[in-house]
């Protein structure tokens, strides 16, 4: 196989499927501060030549909101805002693409907060953000030979 | 995990499908050897602002239809509201089909029989091109106003003919309609009111209400036609270059697809289970989101865009036309690496079998039966793009290129509050001369506003003269809006300081320095960077840093 990605973190709940011992070792230890959640995701290894890293957000049911992701020092990530979600609907899992600057010693410090509108931000609840990954992924390179199936 | 076949494009022609093979394209693809006959060209361009004379003149014309014809311009919406897939991977699919036979629909109202539509590269532009705030272009607009006054007018106008058409569909149409979850017309019809019985007693959710009044159909206006910070990321070049990097169509084991899930049915509403791709699930969702005022506006009820009958505003279809374009470039960087563009062979016939009953052609007809193969390739409806952001993918990589990718980030020198980042001018010719790939970009920090701050959105200028504090978006000098939130000062533990990227102009007034003296390329290039109040005033800079994506 061509991919090298592999579950690095675990966030602060369990994710759907049992995780690997290696995931729960990497557990990240997260906190609540005032308006955010904060958290360490660790990379397997720092990011070698040709990898890119990812964060896989699994959103529950936030209604209108969205997700404000970003390093603890400020970096944006990406903002996570369902289109055309019912009211009670899960959102799904968001692919955020994490620029290899926003690591720190093949580390991601994450700051999550949930905007509305009108409302204070405020730290996601464990049913909004349900499970985080983060993933080095390598894509393929052309085949030698050029051959498609 | 991915096969190939055939697309427009002359240049693929005359390479890939002698790789592929041409006697294994499948027939309904032969046709593909074409050239495109019509071209999507950018917004901005000549070509984009002629264009949408005519979708003005189409949409004039749709408008004053009865409600009972398929091609009038509500009903036109419906289709998307009663058949669009999101988070799954028909996405791109279904919304080929459903642009190109719109833009048929055009084409044959508006009597211009070279329309094709126009796309919005929100990457270059991160604001509603400002042609789109003019007349039926806006659904402000008043001659929307004898249909979208208020949700009673509306109801009267379109509602009796729409159950006439769901009463009239086939058994396969209400199968697929009851997968989204109309099991009935009024089921259907609750998602336009916002009509629940949950929690009891029933009530109208105004966050569900599909319908928007005129006056609030757009949040965006032609004095606010930017995106937010926020959204400005979600489609900016690093984001949309991401998206457009995995090599994979569909890849259920490691999930970094180009697509986002594999369903049941294109109907299959999203829900925890859907992992959406970096296109659909940032730029693509986002963008609706924020031009109907989801986000700024509290609770409801948002403009057209921000829900699925979204086509009632009319930017909708330049939204699609980029998402398209960057599937089409996403699909021919596939083909240069020769690596597969669609689903893999166990796959393939799963996701190409899949039936789209619900489009209406550019004759009014319907179309009847059809099927996702029918869409897969620009051929079906002989189009092409003028090449826009992320086409620099498709290209072999350049010796620019690879210079750029290595370039160290160049600190700015502080004087003041603006600072001077030296570069070199090899890599601000290669900025200028690439569409994506080899951009610079700037990250600056700047002080958070206090509740007491009377700024909160601020422009980022890059070597604008010294007297020049305040721009518009077309300004040569203009790289940016960074905006602020109220409730930001109110995160405990929070920096006082905020960092933003920001993509470098890419207009050669920005890097004065470039050209020496003796009319060469300059070696260095000192740039000067503030980042001022959006309504002018004195740079709040504290630091910046230029670095290549």
């Amino acid at each position: 196989m061509f991919v090298l990605s592999s579950i690095a973190a675990l966030a602060f709940v369990v994710l759907q499927a049992a995780p690997s011992p290696s995931a729960t070792a990497a557990a990240a230890q997260s906190q609540q501060t005032g308006g955010a959640r904060e958290m360490t995701l660790d990379l397997p290894h720092k990011l070698r030549k040709g990898e890119t890293a990812w964060l896989l957000v699994k959103v529950g049911a936030i209604d209108h909101a969205e997700i404000q992701l970003m390093t603890q020092d400020g970096h944006p990530l990406g903002t996570i805002s369902p289109y055309g979600a019912r009211t009670g609907q899960a959102a799904g899992t968001y692919t955020v693409p994490v620029p290899a600057d926003a690591l720190a010693d093949g580390r991601l410090a994450l700051r999550m907060a949930v905007m509305e509108s009108g409302q204070a931000q405020r730290a996601p609840t464990t049913d909004e953000v349900r499970s985080l990954r983060l993933l080095i992924r390598r894509f393929r390179k052309p085949p030698p030979s050029g051959a498609n199936p | 995990m991915s096969q190939s076949v055939g697309t427009t494009r002359r240049h693929f022609l005359k390479t890939s499908l002698a790789v592929a093979g041409a006697a294994a394209l499948p027939r309904h693809l032969a046709f593909a050897q074409v050239p495109a006959k019509y071209r999507r060209y950018n917004v901005t361009s000549p070509q984009g602002q002629k264009a949408l004379d005519s979708y003005a003149k189409g949409i004039r014309a749709m408008l004053k239809l009865p409600p009972d014809h398929p091609h009038n311009w509500f009903r036109n919406a419906f289709v998307h509201l009663m058949d669009c897939p999101h988070g799954n991977w028909w996405f791109y699919v279904w919304h080929r089909g459903y642009v190109g036979y719109f833009e048929q629909t055009i084409r044959n109202l508006s009597g211009d029989p070279t329309f094709a539509m126009p796309y919005w590269d929100w990457t270059q532009l991160p604001q509603i091109p400002d042609s789109m705030f003019n007349g039926v272009l806006t659904p402000n607009d008043s001659e929307f106003e004898p249909f979208t006054k208020d949700i009673e007018t509306f109801t009267s106008y379109i509602q009796p003919a729409l159950k006439r058409y769901w009463d009239g569909l086939n058994a396969a149409q209400i199968t697929q309609l009851n997968r989204r979850g109309y099991t009935s017309f009024d089921a259907m019809w609750n998602d336009v009111t916002g009509y629940t019985a949950t929690p009891p007693p029933p009530h109208i959710n105004l966050e569900n209400m599909a319908f928007a009044q005129t006056p609030g159909a757009r949040y965006l206006t032609r004095a606010n036609p930017k995106l937010s910070p926020d959204v400005t990321y979600n489609v900016s070049p690093f984001m949309v270059y991401s998206g457009l990097l995995p090599t994979d169509f569909y890849d259920p084991i490691n999930q970094i697809s180009f697509n986002s899930s594999k369903t049941t049915s294109h109907n299959t509403p999203p829900s925890g289970s859907n992992v959406f791709s970096t296109l659909e699930g940032f730029p693509h969702n986002s963008t609706h989101n924020y031009i109907g005022g989801y986000g700024p506006i509290p609770k409801g009820p948002w403009g057209n865009m921000t829900n699925n009958l979204s086509p009632v505003d009319p930017i909708f279809f330049l939204h699609h036309s980029n998402m398209d374009r960057l599937w089409d470039v996403w699909t021919r960087k596939q083909q240069a690496l020769k690596l597969p563009y669609l689903p893999g062979k166990e796959d393939f016939p799963i996701y190409a079998k899949e039936p789209f009953l619900f489009y209406v052609n550019g004759d009014g007809k319907q179309v009847g039966a059809s099927y996702a193969r029918d869409y897969i390739s620009t051929a079906r409806f002989e189009y092409d793009y003028e090449p826009g952001f992320g086409e620099a993918l498709v290209k072999p990589p350049s010796a620019a290129l690879t210079a750029h990718h290595a370039m160290t980030p160049a600190k700015g020198l502080m004087k003041g509050n603006a600072a001077t980042v030296t570069l070199s001018g090899h890599e601000v010719t290669s900025h200028l001369a690439s569409e994506s790939l080899a951009s610079l970009f700037a990250l600056v920090t700047l002080p958070r506003p206090t509740d007491a701050s009377p700024d909160r959105q601020f422009d980022v200028l890059v070597d604008a003269p010294s007297d020049v504090n305040e721009v518009g978006a077309d300004s040569p000098y203009y790289a940016g809006t960074i905006a602020f939130f109220g409730g930001m000062m109110r995160m405990h533990g929070m920096s006082s300081d905020a960092t933003f990227i920001v993509p470098l102009p890419k207009r050669k007034e920005a890097f004065q320095g470039l050209t020496a003296a003796n009319g060469e390329e300059a070696k260095t290039v000192a740039v000067t960077i503030r980042v001022v109040p959006s309504g002018g005033g004195a740079s709040v800079l504290k630091s910046a840093t230029v670095r290549a994506l």
